[in-house]
């Protein structure tokens, strides 16, 4: 049988990866540095009002199910690639640590693929907002967690309804003074499903978004649009620069409106933080020898070719070569996909 | 390889797969192609007009024109160019598709891949006469004074739109002078904002305007300026200040039209689009560019709106998807999957609701039978359960697994209070997370679509208080319509018990996802609950 490809991270992207290769009869191996696959998309909760939003974090179920009942997928938990054993120019071994016991195992490898995923961003780093000083200050993640384990009254708790909501986009995006000048791709999408989600259970909440530019493209993005104008969700240009704490706990925030300022006043704020380089990118990088780009991400070779990298047997697939949402992690992750297969040409007879 | 039929284009070398066919005259189809071909399988690339124009109005981003042809040119002994003048048709034939492609010529592959043109939403009715639409016209490349105008009445196309701020900054590096009137820039992957850098670097003026469009007016002939039009604008950002800009070219960026792929795309892709007119009504489990009606995939501006990495990716994406399907319809070949008996009366029910087009027609069109091929089929049982005369059953999940829990239900005692059915995706994961009381029982489906009106009868006099049917969200089954399916029945079954003299029991449907405990588990206790209120004399609300 030939070496397996290995996939650092149990992600969607890398679970993706190893999926396709699964059904076009290609060994592999996932290393996982948590206990369980998945990744960041299995905590996600579900954003279906009383339609499937599309937000794609249910097609984690699907993988994961695939994956660990496939015979030719094996599946690390708890380790993370530690070194690369390659012979000139080709790649041959890796070897991954064990993160409880420091225990060093080699894995024979035909291809490597890093799909470690993306680190949030900390908006504690935005003193102007006020995340973790304010109470009713929280992330679209926080909401998310939430939603998922049925306790949005700890969001909720002690207001009088109905709510007024604001969303902050771009938060840790499209921000050259913290080195994170490129858009996050997922959080206006994810931004409008989740009002939309929370208004399903919540029809009189006012929920106000604001934004830079909306990136609503691809499937569905013209409904989700015109659902948010019908649903009564106001959209306004320009994010505001600061929240400030005023009397009964109500959050204010100053926008400029033609000129002229404008005070509105929020129960609660949601800031879509955005997506930043693994925090293993740098580390991994030195490991293979990939480069990272501007940003400190994993880098593919060109804007055509956004799954290999510049060492021979190197792949990349997911949000660590650049942000995405599930769904354009999926595509990228097939992509990368076929790239491993082209590489590798012949099928291995079993 | 299909044994029947004797021209089949030759495939790899030492290759397990048929060939597949890619159809479509753009770079999406050729780059479809290429994937292909580099994992190793033959193509047949159909075009059926000359190259087309429209697809390069990507082309200021990148030369795509000569992409294309470096794509297609190398000297590959696995690709077959053929450019028809009559669209092809085509038929279903396990484990692939017969295309006729031309006179008495017929061809097997594996699989279709369809990339149709789709054109830009017209807007130059709304217009002056002699505004350019971004992408059909060529650009001179003389420096002039241009006006672009983005999400002119519909959100632009991210790619179209970035192309165009490609274009704006190649004219002003020229000599002339470009304005990009906007209201929400695409930067839609991560070389995105570096384009704005650089087209402000270059003098390229942006402004954003609001809820008022910008309107533009056609100058007098003879006022003795080359300057054609006056565009009135007024930017919402520095003090809603209107600008009155001249400029002798106005081109609009609009949004793709689903409306505008042609019959013949359509003929292809089995008729599956979504709600906007795009190819592929895809859910979330068919993965990237695959169509319900298996065998068939869709890619490219055709089945969405999409920048140009996506596009690209997208195409790989279904290729390597594509190789993963064919290797299973090959597998599946003589596999036997749903079992028709006597009762068959050929009224091709099944034939017609088929999500995945699984069944084929067999012998003459007067007296036609039907078969389900296992390469097409997902074993959902839809076909099962909506056949009139129950003539179906299927391999995987026979009735016997039905009656055999309806027995259990019907002899346990204390009697259950509650049955709870549900999709072997979605609420069997759940019910696995999740401890149920023991006098709630569940039942888990291939698909909610399986669950036919049969059944729900059949549990209603089985001596339960309360029966609910647990479907997936609403465009998230893997069967495109099981859970639609199974809404329906309900709702027919709770309108002949709403009749007087019905049985006092209780019947509900309700949608949940995989990754939905909470919610679940409220439907459940709701359910339970109303269960014991209500005693069971009416029927569920609706």
């Amino acid at each position: 049988m030939n070496k397996p490809v290995v996939i650092v991270g149990g992600g969607i992207a890398g679970l993706t990866v190893s999926h396709a290769l699964c059904e076009n009869g290609f060994p592999s191996v996932v290393v996982e540095k948590s206990n369980h696959v998945g990744g960041r998309v299995r905590d996600w909760a579900c954003m279906a009002t009383h339609r499937c939003l599309r937000c794609f974090c249910c097609a984690v179920e699907d993988l994961a199910h695939d994956v660990t009942t496939a015979l030719s997928v094996d599946i690390i938990l708890g380790s993370e690639l530690s070194g690369v054993i390659r012979c000139g120019q080709s790649l041959e071994q890796v070897r991954v640590k064990s993160l409880a016991s420091g225990h060093e195992k080699l894995l024979d490898a035909s291809a490597l693929v890093i799909a470690t995923g993306f680190e949030p961003y900390n908006p504690k780093e935005k003193l102007l907002l006020g995340y973790g000083r304010f109470e009713g200050v929280f992330t679209l993640i926080d909401v998310d967690t939430f939603l998922r384990e049925d306790k949005l009254f700890r969001f909720t708790s002690g207001i009088q309804e109905p709510l007024r909501v604001a969303f902050f986009q771009c938060v840790g995006s499209r921000d050259k003074t913290i080195g994170a000048d490129y858009c996050s791709q997922y959080c206006c999408k994810g931004a409008l499903r989740m009002a939309l989600r929370l208004l399903e259970n919540n029809s009189d909440w006012e929920i106000t978004v604001f934004y830079i530019d909306l990136q609503i493209a691809g499937k569905l993005a013209g409904w989700l649009l015109s659902e948010a104008k019908e649903r009564g969700i106001r959209l306004v240009q320009g994010v505001p620069g600061e929240i400030v704490e005023v009397a009964d706990e109500m959050l204010q925030v100053t926008r400029e409106d033609n000129g002229s300022n404008i005070r509105e006043e929020f129960h609660r704020v949601i800031l879509s933080i955005g997506q930043r380089p693994p925090s293993a990118a740098s580390r991994i990088a030195s490991l293979c020898g990939v480069h990272l780009d501007d940003f400190g991400f994993l880098a593919p070779t060109s804007f055509f070719d956004t799954s290999r990298t510049n060492v021979a047997g190197v792949y990349v697939a997911g949000t660590c070569s650049g942000p995405k949402d599930i769904e354009n992690t999926i595509t990228h992750a097939g992509q990368t996909a076929a790239a491993i297969i082209t590489d590798l040409k012949n099928e291995p007879r079993v | 390889m299909h044994p029947r039929y004797t021209d089949v284009p030759h495939a790899a070398e030492n290759s397990p797969y048929p060939p597949a066919l890619v159809l479509g005259n753009g770079l999406c189809g050729a780059i479809a192609s290429r994937a292909l071909l580099d994992l190793g399988l033959s193509v047949t690339l159909v075009r059926t007009s000359r190259i087309s124009s429209a697809l390069f109005c990507s082309a200021p981003l990148f030369d795509s024109e000569h992409y294309y042809h470096q794509l297609l040119s190398a000297k590959d002994k696995d690709l077959e160019i053929l450019d028809v003048a009559e669209h092809p048709v085509i038929r279903r034939e396990a484990p692939g598709l017969i295309v006729s492609l031309g006179k008495d010529k017929q061809s097997f592959f594996g699989c279709i891949i369809v990339t149709s043109q789709v054109s830009l939403r017209n807007q130059e009715k709304n217009l002056p006469a002699g505004v350019e639409q971004m992408g059909t016209g060529a650009f001179s490349g003389q420096a002039e004074r241009i006006v672009f105008i983005l999400d002119y009445l519909h959100r632009s196309d991210p790619a179209v739109g970035m192309a165009a701020i490609k274009k704006a900054i190649d004219n002003q590096m020229e000599g002339g002078h470009s304005f990009v009137l906007f209201q929400h820039a695409p930067v839609t992957h991560i070389f995105g904002e570096s384009l704005y850098e650089r087209a402000r670097r270059a003098g390229v003026q942006f402004v954003r305007f609001g809820a008022e469009l910008p309107s533009v007016r056609k100058k007098e002939e003879n006022s003795g300026t080359p300057l054609k039009f006056a565009v009135t604008v007024r930017d919402s950002i520095e003090m809603g200040e209107q600008l009155v800009v001249d400029c002798n070219r106005v081109v609009v960026v609009s949004s793709p039209d689903g409306s505008s792929i042609p019959n013949w795309a359509l003929d292809f892709a089995a008729h599956d689009v979504d709600d906007e007119g795009f190819l592929l009504s895809e859910s979330i489990h068919c993965h990237s560019g695959r169509s319900f009606a298996n065998g068939i995939f869709a890619v490219g501006e055709c089945t969405g709106n999409l920048d140009l990495i996506r596009v690209i990716e997208q195409a790989r994406s279904t290729a390597v998807r594509a190789r993963a399907w064919m290797r299973r319809a090959a597998q599946l070949q003589n596999e036997k999957t749903v079992a028709s008996s006597e009762e068959c009366i050929r009224c091709l029910t099944c034939y017609r609701i088929c999500p995945h087009s699984a069944f084929s027609l067999i012998g003459m069109q007067s007296r036609s039978t039907v078969e389900a091929c296992a390469s097409f089929c997902e074993q959902c049982g839809i076909c099962v359960s909506e056949c009139p005369r129950m003539a179906l059953d299927l391999e995987s999940f026979p009735e016997q697994h039905v009656s055999a829990f309806l027995t259990k239900v019907r002899q346990t005692s204390p009697p259950l209070s509650m049955v709870l059915y549900g999709c072997e995706r979605t609420a069997a994961r759940l019910v696995a997370k999740i401890e149920l009381p023991p006098d709630i029982l569940f039942f888990s489906f291939p698909c909610a679509g399986r669950i036919s009106e049969a059944i729900l009868w059949a549990t209603l006099v089985s001596g339960v208080r309360g029966v609910l049917v647990l479907g997936c969200h609403h465009d998230n089954c893997a069967s495109d319509s099981g859970t639609d399916w199974a809404r329906v029945r309900v709702e027919t079954v709770l309108e002949k018990l709403a009749s007087p003299g019905s049985i006092p029991i209780q019947l509900k449907y309700a949608t949940v996802s995989a990754k939905e405990p909470a919610r679940f588990r409220g439907i459940v206790e709701q359910f339970a609950n109303s269960l014991r209120d209500g005693a069971g004399v009416k029927p569920a609300e609706r």
